[in-house]
């Protein structure tokens, strides 16, 4: 534990200083405000297009569920995209500078570097994401002010996705070591692996994809709670078990 | 129109105060900043001024690490 801390400490300072936890806030926040905004705006640009066509169609004003698709399907996508890119290279860069060979040789235990690497990936995940859905929900109840039903479990979903990535991230850095891009490239194979596996639809439903597939459903009604949650269970296992064997193939890396 | 901005002020303020943030503090950065892993100072500051939201994020990812 008192190894833990001055970790987390020089984590969180390093992330402050070049600026990488700030901007992830930033982007956060504008994705939180921006959907609502597009939700908004949408059926009035549909309507000069239409009107610029000569088309009469009655464009029906958009909804709270309008508000939440837009979020889901921004966060889902550049969030999640940003994310990667931003702090997937929180362990890669260590290797590359060598930075954790004098800590390591003087004592510090590996397993400790992959914990607390993993638990402020999750803190800024978390903190972004909640800032995010915070900002998108204010503004949609502000403009919209119609209950919908399930809120809470449809923005859980996302953040659970989140985690995953995490993990995901943690493992490939740990096989690859130095390599960023190998480990932006395995992220984005395991999502390939998992789009094509859901293409079953038995496996579809068990799958992690199936939580950013899915927020909107819940929210329609489409999907019922229990539906969610096992893909949400496998996927919390699964991360927990990515971040084990990051541990267990971190704790062999050759470091020079 | 008029009407129509005056309503998504509540959206477009804070939308332009934050990408303001992010462009500056990038932009200040890289003038300070010496030596450039990729590119050069010009080069970054147009890549920062052109691109909003993507090219400070870019700087971000690749000039500081």
């Amino acid at each position: 534990m008192n190894q833990m801390l001055p970790l987390f400490k020089k984590e969180f300072i390093e992330s402050w200083r070049n600026f990488k936890f700030a901007a992830i806030l930033i982007v956060f926040a504008i994705i939180g405000i921006l959907s609502p905004f597009t939700a908004l705006i949408l059926p009035d640009i549909l309507g000069m297009v239409m009107d610029d066509s000569g088309i009469t169609v009655e464009i029906p004003e958009s909804t709270t569920l309008d508000s939440y698709m837009q979020f889901f399907s921004n966060m889902n996508q550049m969030g999640l995209v940003i994310f990667v890119i931003v702090f997937g290279s929180i362990l890669t860069h260590e290797f590359s500078r060598n930075t954790l060979v004098n800590l390591v040789t003087k004592g510090l235990k590996r397993t400790n570097v992959i914990v607390v690497k993993a638990l402020f990936l999750m803190l800024v995940w978390t903190i972004g994401y909640a800032l995010s859905a915070l900002v998108a929900y204010m503004y949609t109840i502000y403009y919209w002010d119609e209950p919908v039903d399930h809120l809470v479990l449809a923005f859980a979903m996302t953040w659970v996705y989140g985690l995953f990535i995490i993990s995901l991230i943690l493992l490939a850095s740990t096989l690859f070591t130095n390599s960023f891009i190998a480990v932006l490239f395995s992220v984005v194979a395991a999502v390939i692996v998992m789009l094509m596996a859901g293409i079953h639809p038995d496996a579809a439903a068990y799958l992690p994809q199936y939580l950013i597939g899915n927020n909107v459903g819940l929210l329609a009604g489409e999907i019922d709670p229990e539906d969610v949650l096992g893909s949400m269970a496998i996927t919390a296992v699964l991360s927990l078990v990515f971040i084990l064997l990051a541990i267990i193939r971190f704790k062999k890396v050759p470091m020079n | 129109m008029n009407m129509d901005v005056q309503e998504y002020l509540p959206f477009l303020v804070p939308l332009l105060l934050l990408q303001l943030v992010l462009m500056l503090t990038a932009l200040v950065m890289i003038i300070r900043q010496e030596h450039f892993k990729y590119l050069n100072k010009v080069v970054w500051i147009i890549i920062v001024l052109v691109l909003n939201i993507i090219g400070p994020i870019l700087y971000f990812v690749l000039e500081r690490r």
